[in-house]
């Protein structure tokens, strides 16, 4: 890229190079990020979508309906052990029949918690990645059009996405990593958009009866964060960070949240006070596309972990100190 | 000489032997085969290690709960304090790890693992040691990253898929 840059300064066009940054993406790709996400917020649609990672394959099925302005969705395994997920802006519902257990989850209170990719971050993305249009293609039976996200360094993995060419909606995400295999795939193999979808749909086929529920972790309300990463990777940055106790355990733990407007690296610091706890994940681990660090500092247990390669959580991890 | 092969596979020559060795090799295609042979079972051994290490960490793991019931209590205990959702995806932990690293896909030693966890997670909470297995803290964290992560994948739903359908191994 420099070199080229050079070239092209050499041929007097430094005023192209001043007014259109560097890291301009395609525009038509940016359109397509944005009607991406208008379309999760706005559509209506359900379908079923095949999960794959490593070497497994996930079949689910998914509804998305838009109530008072918010997405409810439903989502229910269709291979492997039976379960269901209900969702809306409120609160997480998880029911596992074979377990006869009910999880629920308190959503955050305020949506804004959960950072959408696009399209308010779009600077950001440009700053990290390269966004261009890819070619025309078939998902599920609809026309697509492929989006290329590049990572601009090795801190990070591309994608590969399809969006829907009618509505806008994402049919097909592939991560990738550096030599752009796969490292885990959506694709829808069935979808409707834009169909009536009835309220009974978003309700839980599982028979409820009897199931034991489950509160999640109580979350405190937001305050200074006690630790930050003293190191990122270029343009990383504090996305949020919540604070919560562990029910029973009453074990407050730190959550930071860092992204570069695609990627996110949680780190989650705790305090240890028994030395099994020491049992904990050091270093590296990896679990499908998600990479991990875990590390000790002045009592405490710092976990790094996000959809990044390995040297992004380890150097986030192992940079993690106290907030002076 | 073929100690001498051996000894240069393993790095255990000096520069000196390394070099006398080699010219020899050079004009002798027996021991030339030898040589290729020697790293095509290198090879296979080492191949072996790999294939072998998965089945084994999920045999050392599947005993340890199968046979010991305190640990089972804790494990259990703790699933409940981590809420379910997290106990599940803690018995994932084992799960996942194994497959990962298992070119055979999930070894069915990790069964008793997957069904053991979760049916505990619909005792009634206990006070128990706290203990928590390993891989655990790691899953819960998995399932909060999971709930801020911008994923580009459908919807919202990605972090639900990834932690949660875990166990599709029956």
């Amino acid at each position: 890229m420099t070199a080229r840059a050079l070239r092209l300064s050499t041929l007097s066009v430094v005023t192209l190079l001043v007014s259109v940054p560097l890291w301009a993406a395609d525009d038509g790709a940016r359109d397509w990020l944005v009607k991406m996400t208008r379309a999760v917020r706005n559509l209506d649609y359900e379908g079923v979508f095949v999960y794959q990672h490593e070497s497994r394959i996930d079949t689910l099925r998914i509804v998305h309906k838009i109530v008072d302005g918010a997405p409810h969705e439903r989502l229910v395994s269709l291979s492997g052990t039976p379960h269901e997920v209900i969702r809306d802006a409120r609160e997480v519902r998880r029911y596992y029949p074979d377990e006869n257990a009910v999880v629920i989850e308190q959503r955050r209170a305020d949506n804004q918690n959960f950072p959408s990719i696009l399209p308010d971050r779009l600077q950001d993305l440009d700053e990290n990645y390269t966004i261009q249009l890819g070619k025309n293609g078939r998902v599920a039976g609809r026309t697509a059009q492929e989006i290329l996200i590049r990572p601009r360094d090795s801190y990070r993995y591309g994608y590969r996405l399809w969006s829907d060419r009618d509505s806008g909606l994402l049919l097909k995400a592939d991560l990738v990593d550096d030599k752009e295999h796969p490292l885990e795939q959506f694709v829808f193999t069935q979808v409707n958009v834009g169909g009536v979808i009835p309220m009974s749909a978003l309700q839980p086929q599982t028979a409820t009866t009897g199931m034991v529920s489950h509160r999640d972790n109580r979350e405190l309300s937001s305050s200074e964060p006690l630790w930050t990463a003293t190191k990122l990777p270029k343009g990383f940055r504090l996305l949020m960070q919540i604070r919560r106790e562990v029910p029973l355990r009453k074990k407050l733990v730190e959550h930071l949240v860092y992204s570069d407007g695609l990627a996110a690296v949680s780190v989650f610091v705790e305090k240890f006070d028994a030395p099994d706890d020491k049992a904990r994940v050091q270093g590296t681990s990896r679990m499908g596309a998600v990479n991990a660090y875990g590390t000790q500092i002045d009592q405490h247990h710092v976990t790094a972990m996000g959809e990044v390669p390995s040297a992004t959580v380890s150097l986030i991890g192992s940079s993690v100190a106290r907030r002076q | 000489m073929s100690e001498k092969l051996s000894a240069l596979m393993d790095n255990e020559l000096s520069e000196l032997e390394q070099r006398r060795l080699l010219e020899e090799l050079k004009g002798d295609a027996n021991q030339r085969a030898t040589w290729e042979r020697y790293h095509v079972i290198r090879g296979a051994l080492r191949k072996e290690d790999l294939y072998r290490a998965p089945a084994s960490i999920a045999d050392a793991v599947a005993r340890a709960i199968e046979s010991e019931p305190a640990r089972r209590r804790s494990f259990t205990a703790n699933l409940t304090k981590i809420a379910g959702g997290f106990a599940i995806a803690a018995s994932v932990a084992v799960v996942a790890i194994v497959s990962v690293q298992s070119p055979f896909g999930p070894s069915k030693d990790t069964s008793p693992v997957a069904q053991t966890a979760p049916a505990a997670a619909t005792l009634v909470a206990q006070p128990g040691p706290r203990a928590p297995a390993p891989a655990n803290p790691l899953n819960r964290y998995l399932v909060e990253h999971g709930e801020i992560s911008p994923s580009a994948g459908m919807g919202n739903m990605v972090p639900y898929v990834r932690t949660v359908n875990h166990d599709n191994v029956k």
